[in-house]
């Protein structure tokens, strides 16, 4: 029986500032193409360090019987590690290993992923940096308690879904900058997160213009 | 350094020391402030650098200057009490009011007048013993530390001096009118970036200031006594204060609990404190006392808001409302600072940032988009009435403030009035429409057409859309305490060491924005306190914090970690032994604590599960409420553990002292017969009365750790079990039928269930109506109806409703009762069809099912079509009597509380 041993060495390029916290790297195999993604098999796990780094090793005992017929399709998952939601998944990477003579063999996989293409994501979902991060949260549940604090009359039913569909209007398109931009709303004066861009100003634009 | 702000939310950085909770504490302090706002953070650092120990407790969390991002989405939720949905219950007036650290001084505008002369002497005539000195020197005392002062004129924005010239060029009664002056505000350096000396003006104080210049709270007094060596000062944020305890006129503590992001309840603590002080502001006040079942009917009523329409001008040329300080300026002609007694308002300039704009507009869809398109072309300004103090604060079945607030005839003229004036004013200085926040008026576009505007404002009030930012009242401040909740020293009628100090406690609204009265009444207020210091006992209470004595209200984690670190007490290990007698012997084997409302119980050891809110400890709770009994049979000792509610489970086993790997001397308990030999237990002996325990699943020493519990002989009268219920209930000792005027008041029922939850099902009130006993009831906050009251037997207090079943109250102290939701005795034939319909409606686990799975097939039970269970009823746990007189019948056991 031929033994293949798989590396997958994977670095998140692009790690400068301390905000980054470690992720969950889970490689998957994706050969089951007629089902969803959470049918696909789970083939090693791994944290990454502080650099970004990571590796994940398993053999092709992970895998389903029939895997054996051809190559592997692997891709990873990044995964908050707070909260576990997914970050970013990769792109198939197609393995075309030739093995038949071989009894043991290690595949190395290199790997990059730019923090680019994560770091929006990793601050939305890291709860010990992002504390905004729970504001839906907040307004739904502060909404939903609301009827235990209302008495609410039927005669004025209408009044009621006017601003029901009013806040929910302004919720949706007034805290949205394209809507900013095209009423000329001068908007926030500082970064959304001040603390991670020590070098921003306290300047008003509409001073400076002037 | 000591003094400290601790939190559950974890932060990259913190201006302030901060410090994170990981457990529950019980702290003794001189002096416990409940709320950090304009009145709570003023007292808390006077009093601690008067030498006296401060603990703070601040529902809201900490947020520093660098923080606020002045993104709307992003800080409403984290500065605004309940994200902004705060409404009175009719959903016609939205309340602004702060919850973070620093209260509303937070996110409010910074304007800073004085309390009006009229107003000190309306409220000395209504009682309040204050002297216009007294608040002078107050006054100048705060303004100083807050550095209140003049806005300068390059601080006016285009929108304040649009307000300013339309003031200018108002005639009223044919004359210009006089008194519309600049605005003082309390802005200063920024202890956060030395470049900044006082205001940058970039509009957003609502979202907190960014730039640490607005001297709030948190950056003067709060930021004060955090960096004072001297004093012994801490802060708790995230921390929800929950319950007031007292006795006797004594308040003694408080329980309190974390709160996260989620609302999720995650640690409690408990303050033993000297003196509690409650500043929680107006409303939540109120509910704190209401909920405590401090301070009687006056507590709620009396609420004013200041409810404050708007009136904006539309103009040709740009005006940036939104660039520059929002409020600067203000037109005093009609108001209580230009001699007005009752009612009238001030003209304040105003500006929202987008998304509260939006809101505020009460147009829609393409109407709604066209006005918002204009919003660099808008002046703004409110009309804050001054009024009539009409408000009531009630409790609401969940036990949050209800807030019921209609608009008295006066309040709407001066409305009506001053939008008309405001109208005006725009107009005369080029406006080409008229935006208002009336919905069948929301858009004037000539003067003419402006009696329109006040027409339909006095024909329909309703269609205001009001806001309000200035809750005052509820708790009214007097001598009279047939009226008042406190005299004019804020200490609470019948209470040597409580205190309400906020603008809960205003008698009559101020008439002026509140802030500095807050502040000037907390000073007043610390003075006293200060002076008056009398030394007290603290006392020793644990609350209802997780603590080694008290393991039933740890989560099962902290129970796990007590495990690993408490001995196992050797010597005790006789005490595992229960009375010999299995019938409960009031006075030996049980006991009632009437003062502590706990039950000494040694017919077993009443079990716990933590009390975490997982799916699965909830349903352990639900299903397994637990007991073990033990006894010395053959020389050695022998145990049983029984489900409370399936008699027949009955797993036998032997306790013995072994030394385990890991554990070090515990008791493990063997179980002897399968299924549950498979199974063992790991004891620790804590106390007489407390165990600590683990259960495995596996061989002895290799098992698979399952669960960890505790277990305990005394218990609080919230862990009740139906036996203990009924044993109060039948005993003339421990309890009596109630007479009319001892029921009168609001009563909290929680269901008794065998397993370890009492979940909250119903509300009772009793009160007069027409000199007659009435009662009103709230079932699960779905059902709500009346009961007649027969207390013409002479054994029994009955309330009877529409239902088959009716109540039956016995009073066991004067805040505590127990009663039986309970079917007249009949035949079980008779019953039958009425169990069944039950089982329809309420998911009802019944005594004498006896498999698990039975008791699972009730599940089924819990999502009929279109009808929803509230969550905390669960399931509920139907009760039979039997009798060979009387045959059976069937019901509810429930513990009521007096709130
Ligand atoms: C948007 C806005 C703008 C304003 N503008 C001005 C202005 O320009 N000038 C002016 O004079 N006034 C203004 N005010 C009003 C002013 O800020 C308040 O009147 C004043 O802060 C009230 O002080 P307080 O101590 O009564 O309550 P608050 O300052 O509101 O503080 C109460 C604190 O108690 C906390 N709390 C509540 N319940 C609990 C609990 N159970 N346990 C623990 N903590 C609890 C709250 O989270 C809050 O932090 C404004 C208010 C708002 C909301």
């Amino acid at each position: 029986m031929c033994v293949t041993i798989y590396s997958i060495k994977g670095e998140i390029t692009g790690i400068k500032t301390d905000f980054f916290t470690k992720l969950k790297i889970q490689a998957m195999d994706s050969d089951q193409q007629f089902f969803e993604d959470y049918n696909d098999d789970l083939l090693g796990s791994a944290w990454t360090n502080s650099d970004g780094s990571f590796k994940i090793t398993f053999d092709n005992s992970t895998f389903s019987d029939n895997w054996l017929e051809k190559s592997p399709e692997i891709y990873l998952i990044l995964r908050s590690s707070e909260t576990g939601q997914i970050i970013y998944k990769t792109e198939v990477i197609k393995i075309d290993a030739n093995r038949k003579n071989k009894t043991t063999e290690v595949i190395e996989i290199p790997i990059t992923i730019p923090l680019d293409l994560i770091e929006n994501k990793i601050r939305l979902l890291s709860t010990s940096t992002d504390i905004y991060s729970n504001n839906s949260q907040r307004i739904l549940s502060a909404f939903s308690s609301l009827g235990d604090v209302t008495t609410l009359n039927n005669s004025n039913a209408a009044r009621n879904f006017q601003l029901l569909t009013s806040s929910i209007n302004a919720w949706v398109n007034y805290t949205n900058e394209s809507t900013w931009k095209r009423i000329g709303y001068d908007g926030p004066q500082v970064p959304r997160y001040p603390l991670k861009s020590p070098d921003h100003n306290h300047r008003l634009t509409w001073e400076l213009t002037q | 350094m000591t003094n400290c702000i601790y939190g559950i939310e974890k932060f990259e950085h913190r201006t302030e020391n901060y410090k994170l909770i990981n457990s529950d504490i019980v702290c003794d302090v001189d002096v416990c402030i409940i709320g950090s706002g304009a009145a709570g953070a003023i007292l808390g650092t006077k009093l601690a650098e008067s030498g006296k120990s401060v603990v703070i407790l601040e529902k809201g969390g900490y947020y520093d200057g660098e923080s606020m991002n002045q993104r709307e989405a992003d800080m409403i939720p984290l500065l605004w009490k309940n994200a902004g949905a705060n409404f009175t219950s009719n959903l016609r007036i939205a309340i602004a009011q702060g919850s973070c650290l620093g209260g509303s001084t937070v996110i409010n505008d910074a304007v800073c007048f004085r309390i009006p002369q009229i107003v000190i002497e309306q409220w000395q005539r209504m009682g309040v013993v204050i002297t216009t000195d007294e608040w002078d020197k107050a006054n100048d005392e705060v303004s100083e530390r807050i550095n209140v002062k003049e806005v300068t004129e390059d601080e006016l924005n285009t929108n304040a001096k649009k307000l300013r010239e339309a003031c200018g060029k108002f005639l009223y009664q044919g004359n210009l009118i006089q008194h519309h002056y600049k605005n003082r505000r309390n802005c200063g350096p920024s202890i956060s970036d030395k470049s900044l000396k006082s205001c940058v003006k970039c509009g957003f104080c609502h979202l907190g200031c960014h730039y640490d210049t607005k001297q709030s709270m948190l950056v003067t007094y709060i930021h004060d006594a955090l960096v004072n060596e001297k004093i012994n000062y801490k802060v708790y944020c995230n921390c929800r204060a929950d319950l007031i305890t007292s006795e006797n006129g004594i308040a003694d503590g408080v329980n309190a609990t974390f709160v996260d992001s989620n609302g999720l309840e995650t640690y409690r603590i408990r303050i033993n404190a000297k003196v509690i002080i409650v500043s929680t502001g107006a409303i939540a006040s109120s509910n704190l006392l209401q909920k405590s079942n401090i301070g009687g009917n006056n507590v709620g009523m009396g609420l004013a808001l200041h409810p404050a329409p708007f009136v904006m001008g539309l103009f040709d040329e740009e005006i940036h409302g939104n660039r520059g300080i929002p409020m600067s300026y203000t037109c005093h002609e009609f108001g209580v600072t230009n001699g007005v007694q009752k009612g009238g308002f001030l003209i304040e300039s105003i500006f929202l940032p987008i998304f509260q704009m939006a809101l505020a507009i009460p147009s829609m869809g393409l109407d709604h988009k066209r006005m918002m398109q204009n919003y660099n072309r808008y002046t703004m300004a409110g009309i804050m009435s001054r009024d009539d103090s009409v408000g009531k604060v009630l409790i609401s079945y969940n036990g949050n403030p209800k807030v019921i607030y209609n608009l008295s005839e006066q309040t709407i003229e001066d409305m009506a009035r001053g939008m008309s004036i405001l109208s005006r004013m725009w107009f005369n200085i080029g406006a080409k429409a008229i935006i208002t926040s009336h919905i069948d008026a929301y858009e004037i576009g000539t003067k003419a057409d402006i009696p329109k505007l006040k027409d339909a404002v006095r024909n329909n009030p309703d269609g205001l859309m009001l806001g309000s930012a200035h809750p005052q009242g509820g708790n009214r401040m007097g001598e009279n305490e047939n009226e008042c909740v406190v005299d004019s020293n804020c200490k609470v009628f019948g209470f040597d060491n409580l205190y309400v100090c906020d603008a809960s406690v205003f008698p009559t609204a101020l008439g002026v924005n509140p802030q500095l009265t807050v502040m000037a009444l907390a000073t007043i207020t610390a003075n006293k306190i200060i002076k008056n210091w009398k030394s007290q006992d603290i006392s020793k209470s644990l609350g209802n914090i997780c603590h080694i004595t008290q393991p039933r209200y740890c989560k099962t984690e902290q129970i796990s970690e007590q495990f690993a670190v408490v001995d196992h007490n050797e010597k005790l290990l006789q005490s595992l032994v229960n009375s010999d007698e299995d019938k409960i012997i009031v006075g030996k084997n049980w006991k009632f604590n009437p003062k502590t409302l706990q039950i000494y119980n040694n017919i077993y050891w009443k079990g716990f599960y933590g009390r975490d809110v997982d799916a699965i400890t909830t349903a352990l709770r639900y299903f397994g409420g637990f007991y073990k009994r033990f006894g010395y049979k053959n020389n050695r000792i022998e145990g049983v553990t029984h489900p409370f509610e399936t008699q027949v489970i009955n797993a036998k086993s032997i306790a013995s002292e072994k030394q385990v790997p890991g554990y070090g001397k515990v008791v493990h308990l063997e179980y002897q017969d399968f299924p549950f030999s498979n199974a063992y237990d790991l004891l620790k002996i804590v106390d007489e009365n407390t165990i600590l325990g683990k259960a495995f699943l596996g061989q002895f020493g290799r098992g698979r750790e399952l669960f960890s519990f505790s277990m305990s002989k005394i218990y609080d009268v919230d862990f009740l079990t139906k036996q203990d219920l009924l044993t109060l209930f039948n005993s003339d000792e421990l309890s009596h039928k109630p007479n009319e005027k001892e029921l009168i008041g609001k009563w909290e029922g929680m269901l008794v269930s065998d397993s370890s939850l009492s979940p909250r099902s119903q509300m009772f009130y009793f009160d007069y109506e027409d000199g007659e006993i009435d009662m009103r009831y709230s079932f699960a906050n779905m059902l709500h109806g009346r009961s007649d009251i027969t207390i013409t037997d002479n054994s029994i207090f009955r309330l009877d409703d529409q239902t088959p079943f009716h109540d039956e109250i016995r009073m066991v102290t004067p805040e505590f009762a127990v009663g039986l939701w309970i079917s007249e005795w009949s035949s079980r034939n008779i019953l039958e069809p009425i169990i069944q319909d039950l089982l329809r409606y309420y998911p009802i686990k019944i005594l004498n099912s006896d498999s698990l799975k039975d008791k699972l097939s009730f599940l089924k039970n819990f999502y009929l079509p279109g009808i929803r269970l509230p969550k905390e009823l669960g399931l509920s746990f139907l009760q039979v009597e039997e009798n060979e007189q009387k045959e059976t019948r069937i019901g509810l056991s429930y513990i009521l509380m007096r709130i």
